[in-house]
């Protein structure tokens, strides 16, 4: 109680001695909103950066395993020679790892290649095609916006049908529904059965709306079946993945028939390996940029504890009074302080109306966010500056010496 | 009033309040370093581009069927007809400016063999003539470079890049040993100087052959680059236009459509990542702008407090017959001093803070000559911007008041 009517007190004291100076006081709160809003900006951009980043990987579905012939490297030691003479994965496999599995949801084949698609005149040159099996529909997280996915029925028979991305649909059928009209792939008749919901762009490079997808069954009668096969493997949490990775590479090597010993002909990937190759790509970008605006709060924090120390000079006499009547070194001390925490906490809540301002610039051209954690953080980092370099110039004030003080002229 | 006496004035009135002059100066010193540092750091990663992409001798021009650096979409490009040897050979006798013509071939990706040794199976054997040493910016170290008479006659001999050099042979020697590639015997008559790397591919892990040779082993419908060179530098235009036209003639490109092939030069290559740097350096600038914003502010807020400290020796000197103008001169220069001090410190540890980047990325250190000499002029410009308010502040002080002033 004490001390919250004491804290209240310097807050009145600070804000009258502020008031005295104004001009004073304001530029050197202009020099702390510099700095927040280059903090603060740069924080909404890394979080912007981060948030596509994540919401890009969400498309590849979360909690999946991926089990191919090649590893994804991205390291410099990456030796193509040691994997290119593995087996090819096969189709096959899927419906075998599905019945043996005991962790994972769904597991599923798919094949791929780019092929043009023709609809009446109009033609897609480069379309994704890939060829997978039904329950792809579970692990490739497949949601539709019209029509359906094929059944295993349809995947038995091998059915020419097809489900098309919404860029696809866009290009070939404008404003017609997509559902029900016949296509051609490579000379073949395709009857579309569904449209899938709209994806958006991975990592702001590669579409997912530009890809077909049929049974692998079809697939592999035009194309054969041993063009880049990929298993997938879909969990319900997170823990069940971990335990699954092992679980998929027993099976795969009771799949592959391996003796104890004998080095996987297989690689098991997952998500997770992007997401450390991004952190490592992008840390030391994230570090650079904090670095470099952080120096532009601490050239405002010198402008603090610079201005506190003339204010401190200049009410010498005012602090020698208070000593004689009986003021405690301690609240001397918290009466500078806290006359710098306002000036800094004032910059900071300016500063962080300022950085909405720039963040809805940025967001024109680029990728920000701004959070709550970000605004919080910022309002600590102020406070914090204010301690920081409110500190000297305010011990300055109190340890001094009552008697020097009131004979200061 | 004499400029040194000034000088002077600003000196002593600086060292009276010491903490707050050095604080003063040290938020400019980092106001600067943002600048200068960010700058340099631009600077280094240009300069490493150059120097890795230093790839062709001096006025070398290269025509090939995709751009040597490419980015974003390729699809322009795939369908192209090939560049073959009937192509270098028609060009060849077309040419008039273009000289040392040569034709490089990336015949395979393979392993190389010599006496129970074998290097990893990504070694890249080219084909070529006698002029690609000099028209790629290599050397001979030892031994001697690919003859005319070796491309006649499609001799069976081979010039080794460092790399597949140490595997092989490590501390013998070399020259005049027989080595295997895919089956076929091949005798070493040079080592080629060590390049390096670039963009952390190794320049020295290849093999160099007659391409002839490699021709008649491997087949000659493959699609090639062709390099030349300008009679001088003064000329690479022309060679490059006298190339376009002789390539359009050759490959039948009717007049109006574009050319179905690519040529570069060794500036063209350092230019295509102008406009990464160009973002980086923007950044860079805007950031440390901001800092050095903050820093100028800090000073005109000092450079205040100094005149209402000092507004009773303005008094007396005004009183004394000072002019308006030799108030404004004296604190204008002290800001000035202040800036110029933080200024060249700063730019000092910002040009090592820079440099920095160009130890890590091995490259060649760099002073920005450009950047230092704007930096002294801007800080002195920025002295000027921030010290004017208080200056004319304190010149307008009335003498009768100041005096009396506690």
């Amino acid at each position: 109680m004490v001390l919250l009517r004491s804290f209240i007190e310097s807050t009145k004291i600070a804000w009258v001695a502020l008031w005295a100076n104004k001009l004073r006081a304001g530029l050197t709160t202009f020099g702390i909103v510099i700095g927040i809003v280059s903090v603060t900006t740069m924080a909404t951009l890394i979080d912007g950066v981060n948030r596509s980043f994540e919401s890009s990987l969400k498309m590849l579905g979360t909690n999946v395993l991926y089990i191919q012939k090649w590893p994804w490297s991205f390291g410099p030691d990456y030796n193509w020679w040691d994997f290119i003479n593995r087996r090819e994965m096969q189709v096959a496999y899927a419906a075998r790892l599905q019945e043996l599995s005991t962790t994972s949801l769904a597991v599923s084949a798919s094949m791929y290649r780019s092929d043009i698609l023709r609809f009446e005149s109009k033609v897609v040159e480069r379309a994704d095609l890939r060829g997978t099996t039904t329950s792809y529909a579970v692990t490739g997280a497949i949601e539709l916006q019209s029509g359906r996915f094929f059944s295993e029925d349809d995947y038995q028979r091998g059915a020419n049908l097809i489900v098309i991305g919404t860029d696809i649909a866009d290009a070939l059928f404008d404003e017609r529904d997509p559902v029900g009209q016949i296509i051609k792939v490579s000379g073949l008749r395709f009857e579309v059965i569904g449209v899938l919901a709209k994806q958006g762009k991975f990592l702001g490079l590669e579409s997912f709306d530009n890809q077909a997808i049929m049974p692998a069954s079809t697939f592999g009668k035009l194309y054969g079946f041993r063009r880049f096969v990929q298993l997938q493997a879909k969990f319900e949490t997170e823990d069940l993945l971990a335990e699954g990775e092992y679980e998929f590479e027993g099976l795969m090597r009771r799949i592959r028939g391996l003796e104890p010993g004998v080095v996987n002909d297989f690689s098991i990937n997952k998500l997770d390996m992007f997401r450390d190759q991004y952190k490592v790509m992008t840390t030391v970008i994230y570090g650079i940029g904090i670095f470099l605006t952080f120096l532009s709060l601490f050239v405002g924090g010198i402008g603090v504890m610079n201005i506190m120390f003339v204010s401190v000079k200049e009410r010498t006499k005012e602090v020698g009074i208070r000593k004689a009547i009986g003021a405690k070194s301690r609240e001397i001390l918290w009466q500078f302080l806290t006359e710098s925490v306002v000036i800094c906490m004032f910059g900071g809540v300016i500063g962080i109306l300022l950085a909405m301002g720039t963040t809805a610039l940025v967001n024109q051209i680029f990728v920000a966010y701004l959070s709550w954690n970000t605004v919080i953080l910022a309002f600590s980092i102020c406070a914090i500056t204010g301690l920081l370099f409110g500190f000297l110039p305010a011990w300055k004030a109190a340890k001094s010496d009552p008697i020097e003080s009131l004979r200061y002229e | 009033m004499n400029i040194m006496e000034v000088l002077r004035m600003a000196l002593s009135a600086l060292s009276a309040n010491l903490t707050r002059s050095m604080l003063t100066i040290l938020a400019i010193v980092v106001g600067v370093f943002a600048v200068i540092s960010a700058s340099t750091a631009v600077s280094v990663i240009d300069n490493y581009f150059k120097e890795t992409l230093t790839l062709f001798g001096g006025s070398v021009v290269q025509v090939s069927t995709r751009p040597t650096v490419q980015m974003g979409n390729s699809d322009a490009y795939r369908n192209r007809e090939y560049i073959t040897f009937d192509v270098f050979e028609q060009l060849q006798q077309r040419s008039l400016l273009a000289r040392s013509m040569n034709p490089e071939a990336r015949f395979t990706w393979t392993r190389v063999e010599y006496d129970g040794l074998t290097t990893n199976p990504d070694v890249v054997i080219y084909g070529s003539n006698e002029h690609w040493i000099s028209n790629n910016a290599y050397e001979i170290e030892v031994g001697r470079d690919l003859s005319a008479e070796d491309v006649i006659n499609a001799r069976p001999v081979v010039l080794l890049g460092e790399d597949v050099r140490k595997k092989l042979f490590d501390t013998k020697q070399a020259v005049n040993e027989r080595i295997r590639i895919d089956g076929q015997w091949y005798t070493v008559v040079g080592i080629v100087k060590p390049k390096g790397s670039a963009f952390g591919e190794s320049l020295d892990k290849f093999v160099l052959a007659p391409y002839s040779r490699l021709g008649a082993v491997y087949g000659t419908y493959r699609n090639i680059d062709i390099q030349a060179q300008a009679p001088d530098m003064l000329m690479v235009n022309e060679t490059i236009d006298e190339m376009i036209g002789n390539m359009r003639v050759i490959r039948n490109v009717a007049p109006g459509d574009p050319n179905d092939f690519e040529v570069s030069t060794n500036d063209s290559l350092q230019g295509s990542f102008d406009s990464v740097t160009g973002v980086l350096f923007a950044f860079g600038i805007i950031v440390g702008g901001v800092c050095l914003l903050g820093a100028g502010i800090g000073v005109m807020n000092i450079m205040l407090v100094s005149v209402t400290e000092r507004t009773r020796e303005i008094g007396i000197r005004k009183s004394i017959g000072a002019t308006r103008k030799a108030i404004v001169q004296q604190f204008l220069l002290e800001t000035i001093v202040i800036c110029q001090i933080g200024g060249l410190i700063g730019i000092v540890v910002g040009v090592a803070g820079g440099n920095m980047l160009a130890v890590v990325m091995e490259t060649s250190v760099v002073i920005p000559w450009v950047a230092v000499f704007t930096g002294v002029i801007g800080m002195t410009l920025i002295g000027l911007v921030f010290g004017v308010y208080p200056a004319v502040k304190a010149s307008r002080l009335d003498p009768i008041v100041s005096l009396r002033y506690e």
